[in-house]
Order: structure tokens, then sequence, then C-alpha cells
């Protein structure tokens, strides 16, 4: 592969990137300063010196200020938060990567995708002007499922966990894989967990006691009747594990167990990869944080009989989702549309009224469909009369109806 | 609910449809016009434009030699009719096919005729007119071409030449409902020698009630949703009043250029 493709963790404790197939990596915190009298911009470990003497105002949880549209000033000058991560982005690309090094794809995981988080780093990315490079932005979730998968075998044969451990925040990830005929679906799920600690406590003995026995219980919860083929630990609270020897045992009893601080970056590498493969890498359909956990079916007709036709499949990525049909309907003045999850025995029927189905002869009226989403479980959907051609112009008239797909 | 999946592409080239004045944007209109436009679409319809149209631009093949073969080959293309819906269509189609030269124009005059199209009616009326005269058909087919041709030119508001076709038509056969037409005429007639050249040739044919029946259609016609809602719009400023008028008037020329 010719292709330089750069994974990116950013998350709100730090960013850590590393090249596709490269064994190098860079963590900065997500901090960034100006310098008030050569007014470069300083990043990570070199903002937050620079706070502490005095000669920068820092601003640090980068991805919050991103997602809240902060804004800030430094010196007088004030930034808006897309400036100001852009800023702290364009640094750090400068740092990583040489003049020859420029990446052609750059994939970014985040702990919660939304449609905020997608905008803003969108913007960030459009503000640093790098021409030629494609951006794409994924879920942690997602990433961790393309770094097991790109595991051998053994390692995803049954479910595989993951423990992220940072500042009074345990996250937990659970994938699991499920064969069918013509596909493999890989299911991630994430559960932050209410028992967190400042893991600051694993540097005393007390401490680390308690530490290792709200790991033990949450293990002996979360495992429960369950099959895992591998573990992960990842996080600043799992740099060394020597504080908690029971959860050690525990998680280590018949299954491989690993400590890496890169998963995420390099799982967005991996993706990065089978995005520019010609042909895909990875023959699986990832069902994450990100992407839709359902299929949606419009029934149509087909001369003397009817078809489900898929109009989002289970996996599509919800947030790029902009799919537009033209139906004409033949009978009632509503719309249904089938919402079948993984487990079929689940699907439900939504009816979407068209209140302003105009009286025309029969299949004369062509209705265009546009859907897209704003967050994984809430689709919606706008319909506008599009007349039919010269026999019936358009009025023009449209709606937009939101569709929870569940609950 | 039935849907139907249509192609969401547009075309670059729309297929024009010179008979009907409009446009084909899509294989679903296409289909629609085949099955509810039959005069049309049997007529010579499948020519080398169609064709380029549903091969270039809808990107479909077309089978068959035949005018006939070929635009059912495209409704095959569609899920826009079932196979029940053609199988049905085809036999219309072969119904159709047992008329003669002059039925068939005269059938396809009187579906103009129903779509408002009042100025190619009455020329597919006069081609079937002269069909039929060269067969000689009987003064009863010929009666009623001409009466029809009177009703296109009466609606496109030429009475003179009317009532012309309606004196033809009288004189093929005496008929009464044409004399009451010619009376209507003579209302609408201004110039008060023509109109008087029309009651002359009434004298004295003329039904009482036809006064009272032309009364009541002005009355109904006065009061009738279209004039309500013209009504309803011009209830506003001077300005505002211009601009309907404007748009009504740009309507009306626009109906009637369709009427030709």
């Amino acid at each position: 592969m010719d292709k330089k493709i750069l994974g990116i963790d950013f998350s709100d404790n730090g960013i850590l990137l590393s090249f596709y197939s490269d064994e190098r990596k860079w963590y900065y915190p997500a901090a960034v300063s100006r310098d008030e009298i050569s007014h470069s911009w300083l990043i990570g470990r070199a903002a937050y010196e620079s706070a502490l003497n005095g000669t920068g105002i820092i601003t640090d949880k980068l991805l919050t200020f991103l997602d809240k549209h902060k804004t800030t000033t430094l010196h007088g000058v004030s930034y808006t938060a897309t400036e100001l991560v852009g800023n702290f982005f364009k640094a750090i690309i400068n740092d990583v990567c040489s003049d020859t090094d420029i990446p052609d794809e750059i994939v970014i995981c985040v702990p919660d995708i939304t449609m905020g988080i997608i905008n803003s780093l969108t913007e960030c990315i459009n503000y640093l002007g790098i021409k030629g490079t494609n951006v794409h932005i994924i879920s942690r979730s997602e990433a961790f499922i393309y770094y097991s998968m790109s595991q051998s075998q053994d390692f995803h044969n049954n479910n595989v966990a993951l423990f992220s451990l940072e500042d009074n925040a345990l996250t937990y990830y659970e994938m699991k894989t499920q064969r069918k005929p013509k596909t493999t679906l890989v299911y991630a799920e994430k559960v932050l967990m209410d028992e967190s600690f400042n893991i600051e406590i694993s540097n005393t003995d007390a401490g680390a006691k308690l530490a290792d026995h709200i790991l033990v219980s949450c293990v002996e919860r979360l495992f429960k009747n369950k099959v895992f083929s591998a573990v992960i630990l990842t996080g600043k609270g799992f740099q060394t594990i020597d504080w908690a020897p029971e959860f050690t045992k525990l998680i280590c009893k018949r299954r491989k167990v690993f400590l890496d601080d890169e998963i995420f970056s390099r799982g967005a590498g991996f993706r990065g990869a089978d995005i520019v493969s010609e042909r895909p890498v990875f023959q699986f359909v990832p069902i994450c944080d990100g992407r839709v956990d359902c299929s949606i079916f419009l029934t149509i007709n087909k001369k003397d009989r009817t078809m489900a036709y898929p109009i989002i499949n289970i996996g599509d990525p919800w947030y790029s989702i902009d799919r537009q049909v033209k139906i004409i309907p033949t009978e009632r003045k509503e719309i249904e549309l089938s919402v079948v999850p993984l487990d079929e025995r689940m699907r439900r029927t939504v009816h979407v009224p068209v209140p302003f189905l105009i009286q025309r002869p029969a299949r004369t009226t062509a209705l265009g469909l546009g859907l897209h989403f704003s967050n994984a479980h809430v689709m919606t959907i706008d319909i506008e009369d599009l007349g039919f051609g010269d026999f019936y112009p358009s009025s023009h008239q449209k709606i937009s109806q939101e569709v929870t797909l569940w609950g | 609910m039935g849907l139907i999946l249509c192609d969401a592409k547009s075309v670059s080239n729309p297929f024009y449809v010179k008979e009907l004045g409009i446009n084909i944007y899509s294989l679903e209109e296409l289909c629609y016009l085949i099955v509810n436009y039959p005069f049309i679409s049997l007529d010579n319809f499948a020519d080398g434009k169609l064709v380029d149209f549903v091969t270039g631009e809808l990107r479909l093949p077309v089978h068959g030699d035949s005018n006939d073969e070929i635009i059912i080959s495209i409704l095959y293309c569609s899920d826009y009719y079932s196979y029940k819906e053609i199988d049905e269509f085809k036999e219309k189609i072969s119904d159709l096919r047992k008329l003669s030269g002059f039925e068939f124009i005269s059938k396809k005059a009187d579906f103009l005729f129903r779509l408002k199209m009042y100025g190619k009616a009455e020329y597919y009326y006069k081609t079937a007119l002269k069909e039929s005269e060269l067969q000689k058909t009987d003064s009863d087919f010929i009666a009623q071409l001409w009466k029809k041709i009177g009703c296109c030119r009466a609606n496109m508001f030429r009475t003179d030449a009317a009532y012309d076709a309606f004196r033809n038509s009288y004189e093929q056969k005496s008929d009464d409902s044409i004399l009451r037409y010619i009376y209507f005429l003579s209302k609408e007639q201004s110039n008060i020698t023509r109109k008087q050249e029309f009651l002359q040739f009434l004298d004295d044919r003329v039904d009482d009630s036809w006064d009272k029946e032309y009364e009541n259609m002005v009355s109904s016609a006065s009061h009738c949703k279209e004039i309500d809602k013209l009504e309803k719009l011009l209830d506003t400023d001077l300005i505002r009043r211009r601009k309907v008028l404007e748009n009504e008037v740009k309507n009306l020329k626009t109906d009637y250029r369709n009427m030709l």
C-alpha cells in the first residue's frame, strides 16, 4: 500500500497518533496555548509548561471545547473552537509529519460520535487547509472493532473485552461476532461504568486494594456466562497492572490479555487501510457507535408481487447517510417502513403519513423521499411532492418527519 | 401500501410528445402515456426518437420491430404496471386495431376533444371525414363528424366556422340538437348580420325552453368555483389585483394555446 494513513485517537485526555504499518507513535495531552512573546502555538506538555511559567494561557479538554463551540481569548485575541483546535491539529501535524510525510488519509476516532462532533472536527480539518488529504471520523468502538478483526483468528474467536481506565472514568467495550451465511456482523457495545475511581488511588496499598476489588466485581458481573478469547487493557490507569493482582488473575484465566495504549489509533489506521483499498480488506459489517443498528426497508411493487427494498443497511455510518429515493404510492396516504434490527424478531413497522397527497388520478404523484439521521436512533424523513412531469406539475409541498427507530 | 420505486436519475433530454405538447422525463411517465393515451401511443408513436430516448436517456433495452411490440416492451421494463395490467392493455390494443382507419382517427379525435385539445381534435375529425366520404360511409356518421367539428370550433370561440359545421351536419341529418347549438351560437354572435343569418336558418324551429336553458347555463357559469376563487383573489388592493389579473390572463392564454 502506497498511501500514508494516519490514525488519530482524540479525547479530552489526549491525542495519540500512529501511522498505519509504522511502529512510531506520538502522544500529546489535549491542551493548547499561545506563547505571549513569540505567538507560536504550544501543544501538550509544552502548553502546560507555558501556563506554569506564565507565558501562555492554556485551554485543555479540547474535544469538549470543540463540541460545545466555546470561544476563548488568548492575549487579547478571541478564538473560536474551530480556530483553536484547528491550530492545535496544525501544530501536531507539523510536528509529526515531515514535508514528504503528509498523510493521504486521516482517520480520527473519538469516544462518542455526535453530529456536532463530526461537523466541528470536519471544520477543524478544513481549517488546516491540507489539500489532497481525506479525513474520516469514527468512534472508538469502531476503531476497537477494526483493531480486533485485524488480529489473528484466535484473538476474536469468541467475545473480546476492552477496559479503558482514565481519571475517574472506567469504560468497558465488548465485541462479539455473528457469522451469517452471506456476511459476518461484528457488534461492539460501549458502557461507561458507574464504578470509576481516581487512578491516583492505585499509588497507595489501601487504594490499590480497593481499586482491584472494584475491577474484580466489574469483571465478575460483565463476564458472567460469556466466553472471551481476549481482553485488552488501555488508558492511563492501565499503564501497569501490578497494583491489581486479583483483577489480573481473573482476566488472565484461559484467555489472552494485552496492555496496549495505541489500540484506538491503530484501529483507526486499520479502518483507513480498508477505506483506501481497492477491494475491501475486511469482510464484515461493523455495528457500533456511529453505525445504524438496523436495516430499513420499503415494501415496493415488483410487477405482480411485492418485495422488501433496503433503503438503509445495518452497519451504515448514520452520520453520512443522505439517501434519496423517488417513489409513486398506489394506495393509502402513508408510507410504511420496516425497521429490522440484528434480532429480526424485534422488527417493527413505522407508518409515516403523507397529508398533502393531492387529488390526482392513481399513480400520478411521485414523492421524493430523503432520509438522514441526526443521531443513531432518530431518522428524519423529508417528503416532497414531485408531481408527475408535465402531466401534473409539482405542488412543491414538503413535510419533514422525525422517526424514532426504537422506543 | 403499494409503492412503485422509480429511477431517481434525471434525463438530460426529455422526450417531446408533439400531439400533447408535453415533455416526458421518466420511464413511469412514458408508461402512463402509453396506457392512458392509446390513441397517441398506437399511432406511429415508436419512432426513432422514442427508441433513442429509451435506449439513450433511460438506458433501457428496446425489443420488437412494430410500434405495438416496442411499446409493450417498454411497459415490461418498468414496475409501473403489473403483468395483469399489461395483458389487459394488450387486449385493448387488439380491440383498437380491429377498427377501420377512419374509425380509429375519429376515436382519436374524440379522445383529444375530451382533453380539450379542440384544434387537434378538429384536424382529426376532418381527416376522418375525408376518409369516410371517400369510403361513402352512411350519412349519420358524417353528420356526427360535422357536429363534432362544430363543437370543436364553438369551444375555440370560432362562432362563424362552428355555424358552418353545424349547418353541414344538419344537411346530412335533421337533428334538433343541432338547431339548439345554432340557437346558442346566435346568443354568442355579436355581429348583428350574422346573428340574423343564424336565426333565419332556424326560422320557427326554436324551442321555447332554449332561452331558459341558456340563461341557466350562463348563471351557473358565472357562479362556478373558478369564478368564486377569482373573485376572492381580486378582493384586494389595486397592485395585487393587477398581479392576479395578469396571472389569470397568462393562464387563459396558455389554456387557449393548448386547445389549438
